[in-house]
């Protein structure tokens, strides 16, 4: 292989980024944007995609979006029909969408928190990689990053229904690696630790602090770009030797514990 | 080119050849400056002369092996330029069943290998703290991650890398020092010109990889970019495995050297 082929430029490439509307998938769609790919934005909110589109478009970018509840099967399918319709295939797939749902397990709610959870942070991705697997094949740089987490690394108290999803993404993405890599499209995913994002807003500072200083080598939370920043490496052509990996966007916290 | 790494200062052990060198040159090509240690000057030179700017590049002849190589040559390159990025390449390997494992070997590899990351990583840490922060980053390998039957020292010695690099992160976080390594899968340099040239070994290896292929220098060396750059500002005390995904399945099938270089009965546990 020539080395002038492993380029660190996703300019041209068409990227679908789930979770797309706030967070770290915000922060990913406008950093690919900013590297000059075309991105289909995917979220479930559309008043906080609709902003995200305007802003980028606003900046010239070729970003659209597409409402879509990761829950449901068929708006899945009929989404990515419409995206390859638009954007003409599917080079770059980031499952980064998620939510949070803490149950213990003899709780009333338990069944409801662990249905919507693996529906969302597992079945979903299963879903997407279907739907676009034509496309990305279609791809010369096919690429696949899913969002896991550092709770699929290890647990905390009452999260079972989400370190169970997290750490069956992990399993997901090791297993299609294995599986795809004889197409060459790699498969990996990142597991991010503490970050400032909707999810983690309503933990008060002095505790974020706290649990950083305890627990994180870095000693503080992360903003979502970085996070993005180490999607983006994952999705470069020149990452085509990288496959499998489940990286930890961390700060250190899995170095002790999770 | 970019300047993305302009006023970072880099030095790379094993910086004369293979994979150190691509590490050298990508962080060149983003406005390092970069300092180059190697036991043979000769080579050292050579490899300057390949840079774009070869002012910006300076070669420290030493070995990694030798503790009192590695202060002396930190301190020189700290004085140049303060020194903001550390990479510790330089390695050596063996293939021998246990019981016919050579004690001085054994302990070279690890005096390499390991001390000599250890010994970098020791001398470097206070200058990049000192210069407000940065990276260093360790190239171990698959053979740290999964076991590689006959390479007992090169393995140990791996495996060690990654935990002095989570060590290490683990204690230089408050001064700013992320600490990672990349494991390369089988990389197409002259230390693996032996791998490449028995037909069945690669095989095998290429049947462990699900992407199918070998690696090239510059697979390693811009995963080692990104750990050392703002990209990765995240990210630390992480072995990032860079092998087309052959961490995922079994380590490689040395039968054949082990056969050719000990005999069948070693090979096959007769004692």
């Amino acid at each position: 292989m020539a080395l002038s082929k492993l380029s660190r430029s996703i300019a041209g490439k068409i990227a679908v980024v789930t979770g797309a509307g706030s967070g770290m998938g915000l922060a990913t769609v406008r950093l690919f944007a900013d590297e000059g790919a075309r991105v289909a934005a995917i979220d479930v909110n559309a008043d906080a995609l609709e902003a995200a589109v305007s802003e980028l478009t606003a900046a010239g970018c070729d970003v659209r979006g597409w409402v879509v509840d990761l829950a449901d099967a068929d708006a899945i399918s009929s989404a990515f029909a419409a995206i390859a319709e638009h954007f003409g295939g599917v080079d770059i797939l980031v499952n980064n969408a998620g939510i949070s749902r803490f149950a213990p397990i003899d709780s009333d709610d338990y069944e409801a928190a662990w249905e919507i959870s693996l529906s969302v942070l597992l079945t979903a991705h299963t879903r997407t990689i279907r739907a676009s697997l034509a496309h990305l094949r279609q791809s010369e740089t096919p690429r696949i990053v899913n969002i896991a987490s550092t709770e699929g690394l290890g647990a905390t108290k009452f999260g079972s229904p989400y370190t169970a999803a997290k750490t069956g993404v992990i399993g997901l993405t090791r297993s299609l690696a294995v599986e795809l890599g004889g197409e060459g499209i790699t498969v990996n995913c990142i597991c991010p630790g503490p970050i400032h994002t909707g999810m983690t807003a309503a933990i008060p500072d002095d505790a974020k602090q706290t649990y950083a200083h305890r627990r994180v080598a870095l000693r503080r939370y992360a903003d979502p770009e970085e996070v993005a920043h180490a999607t983006l490496s994952l999705v470069l052509p020149a990452a085509s030797f990288i496959t499998g990996v489940a990286l930890p966007v961390d700060g250190g916290l899995t170095i002790k514990n999770a | 080119m970019s300047e993305l790494l302009s006023g970072r200062h880099a030095l790379i052990t094993g910086g004369g050849s293979g994979i150190g060198l691509a590490c050298a040159k990508k962080l060149a090509a983003d406005g390092a400056r970069v300092s180059l240690m190697g036991r043979n000057l000769d080579k050292l030179n050579a490899a300057a002369a390949e840079f774009a700017d070869p002012k910006r590049v300076h070669v420290f002849a030493g070995d990694v092996a030798q503790a009192e190589d590695v202060a002396g040559i930190v301190a020189e390159v700290d004085a140049i330029e303060p020194l903001t990025i550390a990479i510790a390449n330089a390695g050596t390997g063996d293939i021998a069943p246990l019981v016919a494992t050579d004690d001085a070997r054994w302990q070279q590899v690890l005096d390499t290998n390991l001390n000599g990351t250890y010994q970098l990583f020791k001398q470097a840490a206070a200058c990049i703290g000192r210069a407000g922060g940065g990276a260093m980053c360790a190239i171990s390998s698959i053979a740290g991650v999964r076991t590689h039957r006959f390479m007992h020292a090169y393995c140990v010695s791996k495996a060690g890398i990654d935990m002095l690099v989570r060590t290490c992160a683990d204690e230089l976080g408050t001064a700013g020092v992320r600490v990672n390594s990349v494991c390369p899968g089988l990389v197409d340099t002259e230390i693996a010109q032996g791998l490449f040239g028995s037909e069945e070994v690669l095989a095998d290896y290429l049947d462990c990889m699900p992407l199918a292929r070998t690696g090239v220098v510059d697979d390693i060396a811009n995963a080692v970019r990104f750990l050392c750059g703002p990209e990765s500002s995240w990210i630390t005390g992480v072995s990032l495995s860079v092998d087309g995904g052959h961490h995922l399945r079994r380590g490689p099938n040395y039968d054949s050297f082990s056969r050719a270089m000990f005999g069948d009965d070693l090979t096959e546990g007769k004692f």
